[in-house]
């Protein structure tokens, strides 16, 4: 028992609620512009696909209608978690559960940042994103955990998975990938595709940072710096690529990620109540 | 003083094992990826694709292009599909996707679809890949293409959609 005890010490919980803010208005970013798309893409009869995992036009093929239901189910839930309270909750289901089947319908588009923003929102049922003033709160740490796990497993699998083809620790993969005419093609990005040095440090860099992390997260010494690491390297990724809401996705819960005790040190610091009391 | 609370002792073991769970899932996910490899997943491919992280991993020194021709009157006619299909996302319309022009079984559905929008309708379709080798340090602009057909579709023809309905 008093091991479990250890395991659920109470942490602080400030970064759930900067975690829920930015996880509801970057949702919104991505997810309100679906609406223009309705009949051309998640209720179009003449060009429908049934893919894994969900298959969902195998039980529920949508007509715009149903669709625009949907579609707005979502942008709702998302309006009510930004809200938070007593409805953040059951709003992040609905929110989890319109969007994902709105998306697998679709079938041909169930992207990274699609996948990793439904995870974060299940990470966010454990944590405590219905309570408002958790700047002033210490609470489960199970929703942490999830994240961490969550977190880990991306990072983790994307890093080992490159470190095994040969031709990352050249840097080419990079380079060919900068000038895809979708997912790269940005000025500065072509540039550096050009520059083989240029690209091999930056190769070796992301593995280092994909690979390390689910080590070098857990340590509260190292956990601040290599989230700096991981905010520059994500907000390269919106210069230097074309990924779409993938890297503020990802940083949206880098508030949560970051060790509790820091965070809480760090906040005491910027929280104008502190600020007063040093005048 | 801080408020402080954490989960109620009745809810602590199924918390433990919800977190347990999804750990299972992801090192499962993990651990076929390094058996089979990146980018070649054979076992429990839908299952994994919640928990499948592969991010620009593999070597891709090709661009790959979809393009269509419909035939009326005797005449082959190009077939702008970015004004057919207007739904495009930060890496381009549904059907420019790698994942879609790797499988040979979409590509039916696309050649009705057209057959369907374009007015009037015209007698087939053609659809073909257009690709050339990316080169490093400049703006990609086809160079020494090379055109495969991937799909001849007559409009006649009918095509079976999920749940069978019939189109």
């Amino acid at each position: 028992m008093s091991r479990l005890n250890q395991w659920f010490a109470p942490e602080w919980a400030g970064g759930w609620t900067l975690c829920r803010w930015l996880y509801a208005a970057i949702g919104l970013s991505f997810h309100a512009p679906r609406g223009q798309w309705i009949s051309d893409a998640y209720a179009a009869h003449d060009f429908l696909y049934s893919r894994p995992p969900l298959h969902v036009p195998d039980w529920w093929i949508l007509t715009p209608t149903s669709a625009t239901i949907l579609w707005a189910l979502g942008v709702l839930g998302l309006l009510v978690v930004f809200w938070g309270g007593r409805w953040a909750k059951p709003a992040l289901v609905i929110w989890v559960v319109s969007s994902t089947i709105l998306v697998a319908h679709e079938g041909l588009n169930w992207k990274a940042y699609d996948r990793l923003h439904a995870w974060i929102g299940v990470a966010m049922l454990l944590g405590p994103v219905s309570e408002r003033g958790l700047t002033g709160k210490a609470r489960s740490p199970m929703g942490r955990w999830m994240m961490l796990l969550i977190f880990c497993s991306l990072y983790g699998m994307t890093g080992w998975t490159k470190m095994m083809e040969s031709s990352w620790w050249t840097g080419e993969v990079l380079g060919y990938h900068l000038v895809d005419l979708q997912f790269g093609n940005q000025p500065l990005g072509i540039w550096l595709s050009g520059q083989p040095a240029a690209l091999q440090f930056m190769s070796i860099a992301t593995m280092a940072f994909e690979g390390l992390f689910p080590f070098l997260v857990f340590s509260r010494r190292t956990n601040p710096w290599w989230l700096i690491i991981g905010t520059a390297f994500h907000l390269s990724l919106v210069v230097l690529m074309s990924v779409g809401p993938f890297s503020i996705v990802t940083l949206c819960a880098y508030p949560v990620l970051l060790h509790p005790a820091v965070a809480q040190r760090w906040w005491a610091r910027l929280s104008p109540k502190h600020r007063r009391e040093e005048q | 003083m801080i408020d402080s609370r954490t989960t109620p002792p009745k809810l602590r073991i199924p918390a433990l094992f919800l977190v347990g769970l999804v750990a299972a899932y992801f090192s499962l996910c993990m651990v076929l990826e390094f058996v089979e490899g990146p980018g070649k997943a054979k076992t429990l491919v839908g299952a994994r694709s919640f928990g499948q992280w592969n991010m620009f991993t593999l070597k891709a020194v090709w661009q790959k292009e979809l393009k269509a021709q419909a035939y009326r009157d005797g005449e082959w006619f190009s077939v702008d599909l970015p004004t057919l299909y207007k739904a495009r996302w930060e890496s381009g319309p549904r059907y420019q996707r790698p994942a879609f022009l790797r499988k040979t079984s979409h590509t039916p559905l696309l050649g009705h679809s057209i057959c369907q929008r374009v007015k009037p309708t015209p007698q087939g379709v053609r659809l073909y890949r257009v690709r050339w080798k990316r080169r490093l340090g400049e703006e990609q602009t086809p160079k020494n293409q090379e055109i495969s057909t991937l799909l001849e579709w007559p409009c006649r023809q009918r095509i079976a959609t999920p749940r069978g309905r019939v189109l």
